[in-house]
């Protein structure tokens, strides 16, 4: 099967010791857009992290278009979370999203014509052109989150890895980056992980919860009575006697 | 001070103040950016223990400063980024050792130790034609660098993990980067001094961040400013028959406190 973007197998990561994520098995297939959920702690940051090749699994496996992570950088975008930020570091949102070609071009080399055109390409595609010229600082923190999501896509990723794209952002925002993934599913599998649970769900044609291990619901159709089921599965895993705000106790 | 032209220190001066402003504009930007201000006070303070090694040895402390300054930062890169010893944990051990190598080694050396003052306040008179060649080669390996290195270096700065990501070689890069501080750690040791040398290379670069967009045009205008700062404070140093190196740091703290009340971004 070529159509299975990533696989995960057996995959658990140890750090100090600590088991963060245990046995999980996960697959990505083309065109697949897979919600991560779980509570904080739950190891979803972890996850991207081994499939974007951040982090080597302490035991398993993972492969990411067939070959190891690191091998296939140049198809992966990655959008990290971002928790801290200087605001008045120097930089404008041109070089940022610049910044996404960085894997295409080897050391001692500069961004030529081409990265130029495909970093416009990518911010057209998220329609801040405008504020190209903008301090990154500047910018609202859905602005922001837009911009590095722009960044990924400056690197033309055949796989798109997004870290809670819409903590901190205002409900508006929410929806036009949803809206803004959906429209992009159909050239690349997408993965998120988030603990925002309520929008997603209209959103992503898969959920996986994640509470240390893996809990996969591979549905191919999507109706609210499916999500519905969806959810109160991982109610139980993502509960474990922790409250999770979004979820209904039962 | 225009007829002090004439001497030849005084031009030897005034170019090194030249050659310092570059390196301390260009290097100082990513100190300041990367908050790396810490870790370079270290690297300076270490470098006492490589003049004493020259006065031992009887070389150039200059000559000597290079190679021990570099092997020290990339000691302290190695140790913060491979062991879990905590970054100012190891930064103050080699800080700390650095300075006592020195006091051990002018301690061994026969008598005297000639001009120990400058280097450790810094004298800007007393650069030579010689240091002045070392200066000039060190910046330009300096630029050269970070031409060549540009967009890596600013990726790091700016996302060390996204850096990582787009497969760049962030640990080396980071090597790399403190290299470059420990080679303008050299040549701002004549100018201002090992205990001095972190004002110059935060103060000029922290100013121009208030002004500035650009990694670049940080840079540049960094450069400036330190152009400035060196030649007014040795400036009012003639003037008023006060130490080069003290005169010009307590000049740029002053500009720089006052930009920073005065300036809302």
């Amino acid at each position: 099967m070529n159509d299975e973007i990533v696989q995960v197998q057996n995959v658990s990561v140890h750090i100090d010791g600590i088991a963060v994520l245990e046995n999980n098995d996960f697959t990505v297939r083309a065109n697949d857009f897979v919600g991560i959920i779980g509570p904080n702690g739950a190891g979803k940051t972890t996850l991207l992290k081994v499939i974007a090749g951040l982090i080597k699994p302490t035991e398993g496996k993972v492969t990411v278009f067939g070959h190891e992570p690191r091998q296939v950088r140049h198809m992966i975008g990655y959008v990290p979370q971002i928790s801290f930020f200087d605001r008045d570091f120097p930089i404008s949102v041109w070089d940022t999203v610049l910044m996404g070609r960085l894997s295409k071009r080897s050391l001692f080399k500069q961004f030529n014509i081409q990265d130029r055109q495909i970093a416009s390409e990518a911010l057209r595609a998220i329609e801040m052109y405008d504020l190209k010229d903008r301090q990154v600082g500047e910018l609202s923190g859905g602005e922001r989150q837009r911009i590095f999501i722009a960044r990924a896509l400056a690197s033309q990723p055949k796989l798109l890895l997004l870290d809670e794209p819409t903590a901190s952002v205002d409900q508006a925002m929410k929806t036009s980056i949803y809206d803004l993934l959906d429209t992009l599913k159909k050239d690349m599998s997408i993965v998120l992980v988030t603990h925002d649970v309520g929008v997603i769900s209209s959103h992503v044609d898969k959920i996986a919860c994640l509470n240390c291990k893996l809990h996969y619901h591979d549905n191919k159709e999507i109706t609210r009575e499916t999500l519905e089921a969806l959810y109160h599965c991982p109610v139980d895993v993502i509960a474990h006697g922790i409250p999770h705000r979004v979820l209904k106790k039962h | 001070m225009f007829e002090a032209l004439h001497y030849e220190f005084m031009q030897n001066a005034l170019i090194a103040a030249l050659l310092a402003s570059i390196a301390c504009g260009i290097i100082g930007t990513y100190v300041v950016v990367k908050r790396m201000g810490y870790i370079a006070g270290g690297i300076a303070h270490t470098s006492f223990g490589g003049i004493g090694l020259g006065y031992f040895l009887n070389i150039n402390p200059l000559l000597c400063l290079i190679p021990f300054t570099l092997a020290s930062s990339l000691g302290i890169g190695i140790i913060t980024k491979k062991t879990r010893v905590s970054e100012d944990t190891a930064i103050g051990i080699f800080w700390a050792m650095g300075m006592a190598l020195g006091v051990v080694f002018i301690g061994l050396t026969p008598g005297y130790a000639p001009d120990l003052f400058s280097y450790l306040f810094g004298n800007i008179l007393t650069v030579s034609r010689n240091d002045i060649y070392y200066m000039l080669v060190l910046d330009g390996l300096i630029i050269a660098t970070v031409l060549f290195l540009y967009k890596e270096l600013l990726a790091i700065s700016f996302d060390e993990e996204y850096a990582q990501v787009s497969g760049v070689k962030t640990t080396l890069l980071y090597l790399i980067l403190l290299s470059l501080i420990a080679l303008t750690v050299v040549i701002l040791v004549r100018i201002v001094g090992i205990i001095l040398v972190i004002a110059l290379l935060t103060i000029p670069a922290a100013i121009a961040k208030l002004f500035t967009r650009s990694l670049s045009r940080m840079m540049l205008v960094a450069g400036m400013l330190g152009c400035i700062l060196t030649i007014a404070g040795l400036w009012l140093s003639y003037k008023f028959n006060i130490a080069s190196g003290a005169m010009i740091i307590l000049l740029s703290g002053c500009v720089f406190i006052v930009t920073t009340f005065f300036v809302k971004k």
